[in-house]
């Protein structure tokens, strides 16, 4: 098996690739590969990427795209529409105007005294976007952020594409969000960290997640308000479309598990957005295994089944 | 509240990618939207630019036809749309190049041949990352089961 960490989209990567030997290793130096090749489609800090041209155009009519950006634009749809409008890709003008505007290392850099107070609104949501074929339409003034899916995605993209090429079993995890197609040698085994807790203690690892022999596809992702956190902490990275402004919920770290990582990274997010009840309640209706920690009290939903 | 250990559930199949041939459709697909977006990109410059030329021309006013002029309806100008369509073909090389690579292991899976000697098959140049194996198993005397292979959830 080949194991390789790095960075990009921001964040941490690590990557495993069961294959046979040396085949491995080119299958995960081609993840790697993969990975940049969709940062450059997807990034909204990129002025160069596709997504940036294509926001830019906002309101021009029909942009004919590539098949990496159809899929995911056609995946924030989807999202969007699974989520009754909850999880909305259209936050971007909240999230640039409220300060996270580039990539997260700028915006921290910034001095407290240059964020300036700022008037929100609800976002407009994905009803005004048109997908026709392969072209994208984009009414005036809305732009997409991939932010909340675009690492699910690729983590599945890249993973689908590697166990497709005849790897036995692959494992993408960009920043916490975890895409499992195949078998490894022996079960696969995912911790879920717990972010109320400082990087080196010992008992971070809150849950361990076994996916056991025969399991074909999973994805796993984690959301959480407690990272990502600009303004001296007054601002973070969970918008809630309904008031443009940050989201209050109780729930400070949601981790789901579902059939992919993009479903899993929306799925959390969007429990992030709702009161911690509300929230259990929602994801059980999914039948989904997932963890729920406020500040003070965690909570287990395990396929749908709700622990309290 | 409880600590529960966490089983999978049920998943369901996806059939969305799981063909090596969809793959190389999905590769040549993209590289034809691509192809396609530059040819639009850059008979969009040309058009506009020979407009924006023949207003120039008749107002006696030279420097609308620099490029610094924008010439779509978002303000972008010609150098830029130039420079796009430029990185768009650049990047369907590159994933033209990675799919040839993930082709030729599958091949050469297929094939029962798979050693480490796999073809590199890529033509673009760009530099290489650097993809450190992880450390082998050792024999021992007495082997014991090999760890889980693990990684962790958290968000970035």
């Amino acid at each position: 098996m080949s194991e390789v960490r790095f960075r990009a989209m921001g964040t941490d990567c690590h990557v495993l690739v069961a294959a046979p030997e040396g085949v491995d290793d080119v299958l995960a130096g081609l993840a790697r590969e993969r990975v940049e090749l969709l940062e450059q489609c997807w990034s909204r800090f990129r002025p160069d990427s596709e997504l940036s041209l294509l926001n830019a155009r906002a309101g021009s009519g029909p942009i004919a795209v590539s098949d990496d950006l159809l899929m995911l634009v056609q995946r924030m749809r989807a999202a969007w529409l699974l989520s009754d409008g909850l999880f909305d890709p259209t936050v971007l003008t909240s999230m640039n105007a409220l300060g996270y505007d580039a990539d997260f290392a700028t915006v921290t850099a910034r001095s407290a005294a240059s964020i300036a107070d700022v008037t929100v609104a609800a976002s407009p949501g994905m009803s005004g976007v048109t997908i026709d074929g392969s072209t994208v339409a984009l009414p005036a003034g809305v732009g997409l952020d991939p932010g909340a899916i675009g690492k699910g995605l690729a983590a599945d993209v890249i993973a689908t594409e590697l166990h497709a090429a005849g790897a036995t079993g692959v494992l993408v995890n960009l920043g916490g969000d975890l895409s499992l197609a195949g078998e490894a040698d022996s079960a696969w085994s995912i911790g879920v960290e717990d972010e109320r807790r400082p990087a080196d203690d010992d008992d971070r690892v809150l849950r361990v997640l076994e996916f056991p022999e025969g399991t074909e596809r999973v994805g796993v992702a984690t959301s959480t308000t407690l990272k990502r956190r600009w303004a001296q902490g007054r601002r973070h990275h969970v918008i809630d479309p309904r008031t443009g402004t940050m989201s209050t919920s109780d729930l400070v770290q949601v981790t789901v598990v579902a059939s992919t990582a993009w479903e899993a990274e929306v799925t959390a997010t969007t429990a992030l957005l709702l009161p911690s009840a509300q929230a259990a309640r929602w994801l059980a209706d999914r039948g989904v295994t997932a963890v729920l920690l406020t500040d003070t009290d965690e909570h287990d939903i395990d396929g749908g089944h709700d622990h309290g | 509240m409880t600590q529960n250990r966490h089983h999978a559930a049920p998943m369901r199949t996806s059939n969305r990618w799981t063909k090596t041939d969809r793959i190389l459709s999905a590769g040549l697909a993209t590289a034809t939207c691509i192809g396609i977006v530059g040819v639009m990109g850059v008979r969009a410059v040309e058009s506009s630019a020979a407009s924006q030329q023949d207003v120039a021309a008749q107002a006696g006013d030279a420097s609308l036809a620099v490029s610094s002029v924008p010439v779509s309806s978002a303000g972008l100008t010609q150098a830029q749309l130039d420079a796009y369509a430029a990185q768009l073909q650049q990047q369907g090389a590159q994933l033209d190049a990675y799919q040839a690579s993930l082709a030729a292991v599958a091949k050469q899976l297929r094939s029962g041949s798979a050693s480490a000697s796999v073809p590199a098959v890529a033509t673009v140049k760009k530099p290489k990352p650097v993809v450190k194996a992880a450390p082998k198993p050792v024999a021992k005397p007495a082997p014991k089961p090999a760890p889980k292979p693990q990684s962790n959830t958290k968000s970035s």
